[in-house]
């Protein structure tokens, strides 16, 4: 037995595990069954204890724990009852509590959440609707040098073309009677059509994707056969 | 059951067994690659990094690689991540490992700069650093790190003061920042824009790479200009090879290069099978409208 666990084996060994694994999982593309149910059921487990072990070692001790019993920094236990407030949530008598921490915390991230939007989204904004089709900027910005004069009007145009005719499809408030509103909108659906299935298309390659990593460590790490 | 009626109810177990035979063939047998198209948002990449380590002002700052994804994306992300870590580590370049968002990435990162340090004559602590695993809300966290890095990071994976290790000499704050490579299977990207890049007294070069699934939400930042370049899924890290191969600063193909056969035999494959079962169902609709009229008369 002790042969076995050798340091050289491991690798053996953790190939195999990975390779039932992989396999257990798959077994759902047969059919519902218990084995799949066992394997899905490891993988959370394992997730969510790997990830309150590496919360405990790289953040709540060394910024929390160590501060607060080694250093002498005793304040920090303020924050014990603070995290208990949420589980007051649990208590009928004593669920008022929990709001003062969730409310806490919705303001923090709501006030965070104003700030990362004006700076992500005014930018993507200032982008699309800056889109001139004489002399567009994109040909001399660093980082856009596969953009030409050529191609680079022609893609706004492209671009106001698309805004145009998918804002027209979600304007609701009056009935699109006028032929040319009728048939903007119209445009605007298909034009929205084309964006999902290109999404849906780069869902089809992100999975294919993770089923080629699957296989190459099947053949390739397990098996041996793929070069 | 004529065949347009067989046609349509291809047991779905077949159809997954014939797309993972189609999908081993090119990782088995070794199929003839035509030349690697590069897309000009992978070369904007490679490009941005380029320029990064070709100055010797930004050549001294550090490089923050993050990390947020876990295994379970890992052919993608991984596949990205090491082409992109061997760029930087040909380049000489100064790298914190740091993952928000995934406990996971912290360790993927480390096996993987492990793997490659050796061939590049990396060391941990003089060359790399491992920052760890940060939970919590990532604004406060990226917030504080734009001002002061080394008491926002505190300590390095293996429990060493930031501020003691040789590589994070003299970094201080987001000044001392060349660039941030986010590599990602959730939209973490928003957080190093909103709460980061624009903190310092120039912008900080942003670059991505994330899985397919997220390309189309990522381009308009390129259009934009928020992010210097963009790794779309296993397809990008394949064009990263390929670029970091022609440039020399890459002995051989990665995974990448390696399973863009396999993509393309099953693209093929799926676009094949929805021509066909849209094919049938057509006929076979025209087949029954035709008997139902013959009925009728």
């Amino acid at each position: 037995m002790q042969n076995l666990f050798r340091p050289d084996n491991i690798g053996v060994i953790a190939t195999w595990i990975g390779a039932i694994c992989t396999l257990g999982l798959y077994s759902i593309l047969y059919r519902e069954n218990k084995v799949f149910r066992f394997f899905e059921h490891l993988f959370i487990g394992l997730g969510v204890g790997y990830g309150l072990v590496i919360t405990w070692t790289d953040v709540l001790k060394p910024r929390w724990w160590d501060p607060m019993v080694a250093e002498g920094h005793w304040w920090w236990a303020a924050a014990i009852p603070a995290g208990l407030l949420f589980y007051t949530v649990y208590s009928r008598r004593n669920a008022w509590m929990s709001r003062l921490i969730f409310g806490f915390f919705f303001g923090l991230t709501a006030g965070q959440a104003f700030q990362r939007y004006a700076a992500v989204q005014f930018p993507l904004i200032r982008s699309a609707v800056n889109a001139p089709l004489i002399n567009p900027p994109e040909v001399s910005a660093p980082g856009a040098y596969w953009m030409t004069p050529f191609s680079a009007p022609l893609n706004n145009l492209i671009g106001l073309i698309i805004v145009v005719s998918v804002m027209s499809y979600f304007f609701f408030s009056y009935e699109q009677k006028n032929k040319a509103v009728a048939g903007t909108s119209k445009l605007g659906r298909y034009l929205l059509m084309f964006a999902f299935g290109a999404i849906f298309g780069s869902t089809i390659m992100a999975r294919l994707s993770l089923l080629i990593g699957r296989l190459y460590f099947l053949l390739h790490d397990w098996l041996h056969l793929a070069s | 059951m004529n065949l347009l009626n067989r046609l349509q109810s291809i047991d779905n177990r077949l159809l997954y067994l014939f797309l993972a035979l189609v999908v081993s063939i090119p990782l088995i047998f070794t199929i003839p690659a035509g030349k690697a198209v590069v897309l000009p948002q992978s070369q904007s990449f490679f490009k941005a990094v380029e320029r990064m380590a070709s100055d010797p002002v930004e050549q001294k700052k550090l490089v923050i690689f993050s990390f947020s994804f876990s295994a379970s994306t890992a052919t993608e992300n991984l596949t990205q991540s090491e082409a992109v870590m061997r760029h930087l580590m040909a380049r000489k370049m100064k790298i914190a490992l740091f993952s928000f968002s995934d406990p996971q990435g912290r360790d993927l990162a480390q096996s993987l700069a492990e793997r490659l340090a050796p061939e590049y004559g990396y060391e941990y602590g003089r060359d790399y650093v491992n920052w760890g695993f940060k939970a919590g809300d990532a604004g406060p966290n990226l917030k504080s790190l734009s001002r002061d890095i080394p008491g926002t990071i505190g300590k390095d994976i293996k429990g060493t003061p930031i501020a003691q290790i040789p590589v994070m000499q003299g970094i201080r704050s987001v000044g001392d920042v060349a660039m941030v490579i986010e590599i990602a299977s959730v939209s973490s990207i928003e957080y190093w824009l909103g709460y980061f890049a624009a903190t310092g007294k120039s912008r900080i070069p942003i670059t991505y790479g994330c899985t397919a699934v997220m390309a189309p939400e990522a381009f308009p930042f390129l259009k934009s200009g928020q992010i210097s370049g963009l790794l779309n899924g296993l397809t990008g890290a394949g064009e990263y090879e390929a670029l970091i191969m022609k440039a020399g600063f890459s002995k051989q193909p990665g995974f990448g290069s390696r399973a863009s056969a396999s993509l393309s035999f099953a693209h093929f494959l799926i676009v094949l099978l929805i021509v066909i079962s849209n094919v049938s169902m057509f006929a076979l609709r025209r087949q029954q409208a035709a008997a139902a009229g013959r009925e009728a008369r």
